[in-house]
């Protein structure tokens, strides 16, 4: 299984050449069964020559190319990678991803990135410059008038990522970057860098990218900030306490840098007042709340937290989803038939159940228990399914506020559509909501109040049940991010992604 | 990437852009259906004959097509409609007779009319009224893996006092190369 390979000393992949840090670094662990996978270290990299690298090599060489060259460039990496697809699944299965969530992180990473391809060249023209808009008259007589256009800014995309998707998260960012004549600076986290790392040794391997267009630090970014200009753009996936930091940092305040953020949310999922038990669309919202509090044991930036029912049916929806829970205890991600992985470390899950303590103060555990650890899995960071309750909703302050990064949500009652919206509001602006009726009026309604606080929302009912992409996928062609709390950002969203 | 207004005269836009527009120089010669993409330039302009429109066109259409709305059946029904003064010509119809003035008939580099864009009829075409077209290559977007690359059109179709009474982007596929060469190959 994932006995296999000896520990891997990561390096980054600087100026073009593979660097070591100069300390051995920080250990790695497997996050099922607490094996040394790697460490991780990039002190000693000289942070502002990568990023001149980036501007004086990568940049010219993205710049001459033209959106349909760049396109094609994107194409043959997409299927390049996809054609080691498995070697990736091997190391995905460490940081605790069983096949399906691998799948997501993987294939829907190489997928985004061929979606981009193809979309680059049916959607933009093949030139080196965007036109954007319609001319402008500005003269009676047509002598005088604007056009705008758009240009790739002559900087580097530093991307700072999450833990999460170690694949989705580097080729979702640069797959548009690229796209858009930039080059690229890729900062994983540290928990799973070991896979992401793979990822760009894959695509280094294969050459298809020019010089400077993509370079990978493995560990800290040290001053990197320091050093960033107008010209560059910096992105970040993370904790809003952390993209906070790095959002009001000196040199981005200074430069004005574009600064893209994506942060913690508290993503609702709304049962329709009109989808009582015995409707499809009550068993579509529980098998939904189930599937997303489980797919990578929670841990998705788009994961449902707050389970929105009306107040009549809660006890109905309460049992039918302790009953899908109690399916779902988590095994060795890489064994036949486990529905759901650990946590990516067990530091990870200390977090985790110092959050649902936070939240129990306003509600109480219905299912599951955080403590509990499965028979001969010590070592990993397993945890069961945990589904709160908080019967006063417009007072359970943390459960609007705190993001418990684990297979955890917190079941909410609520009376009317207003009240509803009112509650998803709460979280002070997410990336995603869904909402579960066959109503046309609740969809109108439940859709005008939670769009100004969502970048995406889903409806569900029988119509669209086989068809519907879900809760919780991002999808190339539609926006990733959403107002406030949850970031302010907007990633992917088909071309938007590469103009902006 | 930076989002920058530009302003000049169109001509030095459509050299920034690539893209011609209203304003900017049109050169007029060879009809711009015979040139291939090696020969066709941004700005290649034809300026079509005129042809005046009547009632029994008008009528044929209807009956060919089956769209026989008022508009364009019935005067008194016409005049009571708030834009018309008349019976009005089809927009349908102003499209397709644009085409008869512009096209080329012979096979040639234009392969094939993939679409238009941003179709807007503009004002009323009454039964007498004479429709005229100038053709203007507005963009040419060859591809990187095929013989041919889509170009579109800017389409203007003018009535005799010089009132649009149409205008569109017309969308084509046309050939890289087209010569005794390249039919020899065929």
């Amino acid at each position: 299984m994932t006995m296999n390979a000896a520990p891997r000393r990561l390096e980054s992949l600087i100026c073009g050449r593979w660097t070591p840090g100069e300390r051995q670094g920080v250990p790695l662990l497997d996050a099922a069964t607490g094996a040394l996978v790697a460490h991780i270290d990039a002190s000693g990299i000289d942070m502002g020559a990568a990023l001149d690298w980036g501007r004086r090599t990568g940049g010219p060489a993205l710049r001459a190319m033209s959106f349909h060259d760049r396109a094609a460039m994107l194409k043959a990496l997409g299927l390049a990678l996809m054609a080691r697809k498995e070697e990736f699944y091997t190391e995905s299965y460490r940081t605790g991803a069983t096949r399906a969530d691998g799948w997501v992180d993987i294939e829907g990473g190489i997928g985004t990135m061929l979606t981009y391809a193809s979309k680059g060249r049916r959607e933009l023209p093949n030139t080196r410059l965007l036109t954007d808009g319609d001319l402008e008259p500005l003269s009676k007589d047509h002598s005088f008038s604007a056009q705008h256009i758009l240009t790739p800014l002559q900087g580097v995309a530093v991307h700072i990522n999450a833990h999460n998707f170690p694949v989705w998260g580097v080729l979702e960012k640069i797959a548009p970057a690229l796209l858009a004549g930039m080059p690229c600076i890729v900062k994983p986290a540290s928990q799973t860098a070991y896979l992401t790392e793979l990822v760009v040794r894959a695509t280094n391997d294969t050459g298809i990218l020019p010089a400077g267009a993509l370079q990978l630090i493995c560990g800290s970014v040290g001053d990197l900030l320091d050093h960033v200009t107008g010209q560059d753009v910096v992105t970040f996936t993370g904790s809003a306490w952390t993209g906070r930091t790095l959002r009001s940092h000196k040199a981005i305040v200074e430069n004005s840098t574009r600064f893209t953020m994506e942060a913690d949310s508290l993503n609702a999922s709304i049962l329709g007042p009109d989808a009582g038990p015995g409707t499809p669309e009550f068993d579509l919202f529980v098998r939904e709340v189930a599937r997303e509090m489980t797919s990578k044991a929670g841990q998705k930036c788009t994961a449902i937290r707050r389970v929105m029912v009306p107040a009549a049916h809660i006890d109905a929806v309460q049992d039918a989803l302790a009953l899908r829970l109690a399916g779902a205890t988590p095994g060795l991600p890489a064994a036949e038939g486990t529905r759901m992985g650990p946590l990516a470390s067990l530091d990870q899950r200390e977090e985790v159940r110092a959050r649902i303590r936070e939240l129990q103060a306003v509600a109480h555990i219905v299912a599951g228990d955080p403590d509990a650890v499965p028979e001969g899995l010590e070592g990993g960071a397993f945890m069961a399914p945990v589904l709160l309750r908080a019967d006063d909703p417009m007072n359970a302050v943390a459960v609007h506020d705190c993001e418990a990064f684990g297979p955890v949500a917190t079941l909410l009652p609520y009376d009317g559509v207003d009240q509803a919206v009112a509650l998803a509001a709460m979280g002070k602006g997410s990336l995603v909501s869904s909402v579960f009726t066959d109503d046309a009026r609740v969809a109108e309604e439940m859709v005008l109040g939670l769009a100004p606080f969502h970048g995406r929302v889903m409806i569900g009912n029988r119509v669209s049940a086989k068809s519907s992409t879900g809760h919780g996928s991002p999808l190339a062609g539609l926006v990733h991010g959403g107002p406030g709390r949850a970031g302010g950002g907007e990633e992917l969203g088909g071309m938007r992604g590469v103009k902006h | 990437m930076q989002r920058t207004a530009v302003q000049g005269a169109p001509g030095l836009l459509s050299a920034v852009t690539g893209r011609w527009s209203e304003g900017a120089p049109a050169q007029t010669g060879t009809h711009p259906f015979r040139k291939s993409l090696a020969e066709l330039r941004i700005g290649d302009q034809l300026v079509t004959a005129a042809r005046p429109v009547t009632q029994e066109d008008v009528e044929h259409f209807a009956h060919f097509t089956g769209d026989t709305f008022y508009a364009h059946m019935d005067s008194d029904a016409a005049r009571a409609n708030p834009f018309f003064d008349d019976r009005v010509a089809h927009g349908y119809l102003i499209a397709s007779f644009a085409a008869g003035l512009f096209v080329d008939p012979a096979p040639g580099p234009v392969l094939a009319n993939y679409g238009v864009d941003h179709m807007r009829f503009l004002a009323p075409v009454y039964f007498g009224d004479t429709l005229q077209v100038r053709l203007t290559c507005k963009e040419i977007n060859p591809r990187a893996n095929a013989d041919h690359g889509e170009v579109r059109w800017d389409c203007q179709v003018t009535k005799q006092d010089g009132t649009v009474a149409a205008q569109y982007d017309v969308l084509t596929m046309v050939a890289k190369t087209w010569g005794q060469a390249a039919q020899a190959a065929e």
